[in-house]
């Protein structure tokens, strides 16, 4: 072994040493054993890890973050950070609901100031197969918006050349298609919302849904006119109960 | 045609009673004043939708009639095309 060793300078006793000098020999080379170790693992606390310091032979300890963040670079070393508005597509609700005369207070307060852009993921939804699957904004109170909708639905069947404009004018609800479906063949497709939650805005909405028995696609977007802060959402039938699951994520910004 | 009155009983009959809510937060029947209004709503749109078809369905019906004239006189619809109509 080289003296002093290599990598760490730790000095050692030599052979010409006198032996009653040992003890204080060998102090000096573990003290410097220990503080090099130490520097090397300055771990105090359950979670801690160490980094590379701009000191030689010196590490930086770094306690661990709190439940949700994740390790980021700040300033050219490791640091814990907190994702904006959490990471990717965040579960806000996902609701099942049996033979109901809508969602009704289902999807209440889904919208916040959290997140700009919502996705409805609309698993499945079915009532009386040739009904309407219909749209309606909540808002505080918590209140049905039951006016002023406007936008488009346009149908492509996979047996029809033709391609259908399902147009809502001023009307009272949202119509996303013409054919909700029935329990063996129900709807499932996905609405985005934007300007909700987060001031008083006009909202609107856009996505695309499949009806499972008649194979049709159906493009959808539209607005509401009136600008209010929407909390929530229902979805409905025409004229029957309906039955599903709907999920509603909040997409992050940052 | 079905008259409204026919359409509200005969929406009675496949719906007696109504019910709101979702399987977590359990259900709701909707009131008296409620379930009226949901089934004064839901008879006009399953009258409108009745029109909706019967409309679609005359349509269709004229469509076949045009074609069947134009077949009789030995035309096709392309042909028309070909004048301009």
């Amino acid at each position: 072994v080289a003296n002093p060793t290599t990598n760490y300078g730790f000095v050692l006793p030599t052979a010409s040493d006198l032996v009653t000098d040992l003890p204080a020999d060998f102090d000096v080379a573990l003290q410097g054993v220990d503080t090099t170790l130490k520097a090397l693992n300055p771990s105090t606390t359950l979670g801690d890890i160490e980094y590379r310091s701009a000191t030689a032979n010196t590490n930086t300890r770094l306690g661990i973050g709190t439940t949700g963040q994740v390790l980021a670079v700040s300033g050219g070393v490791p640091a814990w950070t907190t994702p904006a508005g959490g990471s990717g597509l965040t579960l806000i609700s996902r609701q099942s609901f049996s033979n109901v005369a809508g969602t009704d207070t289902t999807f209440d307060g889904v919208f916040t100031s959290t997140y700009k852009t919502y996705l409805c993921a609309i698993e499945q939804i079915y009532g009386t197969y040739a009904d309407d699957l219909q749209l309606q904004f909540r808002y505080a109170g918590p209140t049905t918006q039951a006016a002023s909708y406007n936008g488009s639905s346009i149908t492509t069947d996979y047996s029809v050349s033709t391609v259908v404009n399902t147009q809502t004018s001023n009307g009272s609800q949202a119509t996303l298609n013409l054919f909700i479906g029935s329990s063996d063949s129900p709807t499932s497709g996905y609405i985005y919302f934007q300007a909700v939650g987060n001031a008083s805005e006009k909202p609107y909405y856009q996505g695309s849904v499949f009806n499972a028995d008649s194979y049709n696609v159906n493009v959808l977007g539209g607005a509401n006119n009136v600008a209010r802060t929407y909390t929530g959402f229902l979805l409905k039938s025409a004229s029957s109960n309906v039955t599903g699951t709907v999920a509603v994520y909040g997409l992050a910004t940052a | 045609m079905t008259t409204k009155a026919q359409m509200i009983a005969a929406l009675k009959a496949e719906f007696p009673t109504l019910r709101v809510g979702n399987e977590k937060d359990g259900y709701t029947e909707l009131s008296e004043t409620e379930y009226e209004a949901q089934i004064a709503e839901w008879s006009n749109a399953r009258l409108a939708k009745e029109a909706q078809i019967a409309e679609l369905a005359a349509q269709a019906t004229a469509r076949e009639a045009a074609q069947a004239k134009l077949a009789a006189l030995g035309l096709t619809t392309d042909d028309l095309k070909a004048l301009g109509l």
